[in-house]
């Protein structure tokens, strides 16, 4: 039990499984996507890329066993009619890999930009 | 760099490079984007004995991307290497995509025709001190040994006892490594999983069935001196079958990693048939690697987040973009193909790149052979799955058919 509330679930946030367990203790969490933003999870360097599978068996167990209990309405995070381990993945949105700011402001908009106006400054 | 083209190519694996290849030779201005800063996707690591073949041969994957890398180029494609394609956003004015860009290639490319040939990831295995530096994925070690020709480690032990596994231990032992063993994964109990010897007994039966390499050539015999995986997993020795010097436990199990500033070593045990672990079996042992093989999924994340709708197929390997026999998406334009639509080997990824580039260029109306081309493409894609010799989800075509079931109600 100490070696499973010490094992390290999300790398990049430095969240172990207790800080997990503690977040569900401490908050009305309602679903996947409030898990990650309680805790950070998933939302480091890496994007999720190695903590994601986990995350969603994590919750899965939470919500079996009973440590969270969302509201049956919530159907995005319902994993009631899901085969275990198949709970909805917190959602995806751009940037998916990490990216300089000055990247970003390096990209010369035009009239197909997909975000503002070209005469802004 | 703000650059117009005809089609965008997520992922220089085989299955991106087989999507190029076609669409630049259909005269469409072609664009390949990979993260790394070569191409040829996970195709650069990639040693193994051909299974079964007379004489013995080995896939040499490095081999594999010269010739389809030299063949993308040779029809015209550029390949922008070292930059992430972060987002990709649908331009304002027109029917087409953005693709945005970082690092070695900061800009956009702009285009009405976007593949995504993102590959796998790997799952990994959170082991109590999975963290801990020379702990690796036994992807990451592969990449360490065969691209970057850097030993992860002197002693290294395996933890997970799938093809990829026991694939990537010989690759360690050919690399100088000292493979001590290959053994389950202990309890995780973040995740509720506990070792299922039968079920992994049941899947080794299925392999050694088709006797596709010495592995399974040596443990075969004794998994098959059972008549049920039951009691084969009950037979099968606890000090493991030895295959070229490296044990195969399938009855004992990591169940830590161990070590102050990096790994120390592993705490070894024996699990019963039922995945148990039975008490006072526990032991050190030694290492300064440790690979651990979870799996692999599809990476849908670049695809999921410009929209394209996605649907959990266990037998694909989790959540993949709901997509057509022809590749296409949900997304105008955008097409996928490779392990991104559910887990397989290389042949069948470039087989399938080659089919969505093919499907493409019939959309863009480039394709010189018309619609019988694209038939040839789609049944090259068929014979790669049943030249191949394992797969690496046993319920593959099952959930290919999943998904054109899914596809058709989709489309009513």
């Amino acid at each position: 039990m100490a070696d499973q509330l010490a094992t390290v679930v999300c790398r990049c946030e430095d969240l172990r499984d207790e800080d997990l367990h503690a977040a569900l203790q401490r908050f009305a969490i309602a679903s996947l996507e409030d898990l990650k933003r309680h805790t950070r999870a998933t939302m480091g360097p890496c994007q999720g890329r190695v903590c994601r599978t986990w995350l969603t068996q994590y919750w899965d167990r939470a919500v079996r066993t009973g440590q969270a209990q969302p509201p049956t309405a919530h159907a995005p995070n319902s994993v009631a009619d899901l085969p275990w381990g198949t709970g909805t993945v917190p959602g995806h949105r751009p940037p998916v890999r990490p990216v300089r700011v000055a990247d970003i402001a390096a990209i010369e908009l035009d009239e197909n930009a997909p975000w503002g106006d070209k005469e802004a400054p | 760099m703000t650059r117009r083209a005809d089609v965008v190519i997520i992922g220089s694996g085989p299955a991106g490079l087989g999507a190029a290849i076609v669409t630049a030779q259909a005269g469409l201005d072609t664009v390949v984007i990979d993260e790394y800063p070569q191409p040829g996707g996970r195709l650069l690591g990639q040693l193994h004995e051909e299974p079964g073949a007379r004489p013995p041969t080995w896939w040499k994957g490095a081999e594999v991307a010269s010739r389809m890398i030299a063949d993308a180029r040779a029809a015209g494609a550029e390949l922008l290497c070292g930059t992430d394609a972060w987002g990709i956003f649908p331009t304002e004015g027109g029917s087409g995509w953005r693709v945005c860009l970082s690092r070695a290639h900061v800009g956009t490319v702009v285009s009405d025709f976007v593949v995504i040939a993102a590959g796998a990831g790997e799952r990994g295995l959170p082991l109590p001190g999975w963290e801990l530096p020379g702990v690796m994925t036994v992807g990451g070690a592969q990449v360490m040994a065969n691209v970057h020709r850097v030993r992860p480690g002197r002693r290294a032990v395996v933890v997970g006892t799938d093809v990829l596994a026991f694939t990537i231990a010989r690759e360690l032992a050919l690399a100088g490594v000292d493979v001590v063993s290959i053994v389950q994964p202990g309890p995780l109990a973040s995740l509720d999983r506990r070792p299922a010897p039968r079920e992994d007994t049941a899947a080794l039966l299925g392999l050694a069935h088709l006797a596709p390499t010495a592995w399974i050539r040596a443990v075969g015999p004794w998994l098959r001196r059972g008549p049920f995986p039951d009691l084969a997993a009950r037979l099968y020795p606890k000090r493991g079958v030895t295959v070229w010097n490296i044990p195969v436990q399938l009855r004992r199990a990591c169940i830590g990693i161990e070590g102050r500033d990096e790994v120390e070593g592993v705490i070894l045990a024996d699990i019963d048939v039922h995945g148990e672990i039975v008490p006072g079996t526990e032991a050190p042992i030694a290492v300064d690697c440790v690979a651990l093989s979870g799996g692999l999924y599809p990476m849908v994340e670049l695809a999921a987040s410009l929209g394209c709708e996605t649907v959990y197929v266990e037998q694909l390997g989790g959540h993949v973009p709901l997509h057509g026999e022809d590749f296409a998406t949900t997304a105008p334009g955008v097409y996928v193909a490779g392990s991104i639509t559910g887990i397989e080997g290389a042949t069948i990824a470039a087989a399938q790149g080659h089919a969505a580039g093919t499907a493409l260029a019939l959309q863009a109306g480039r394709l010189e052979g018309g619609r019988a081309a694209l038939e040839e493409a789609l049944a090259h894609v068929q014979e790669a799955r049943s030249g191949t010799p394992f797969a690496f989800l046993p319920d593959i075509v099952t959930g290919r058919k999943r998904m054109q079931n899914l596809w058709e109600q989709r489309r009513g």
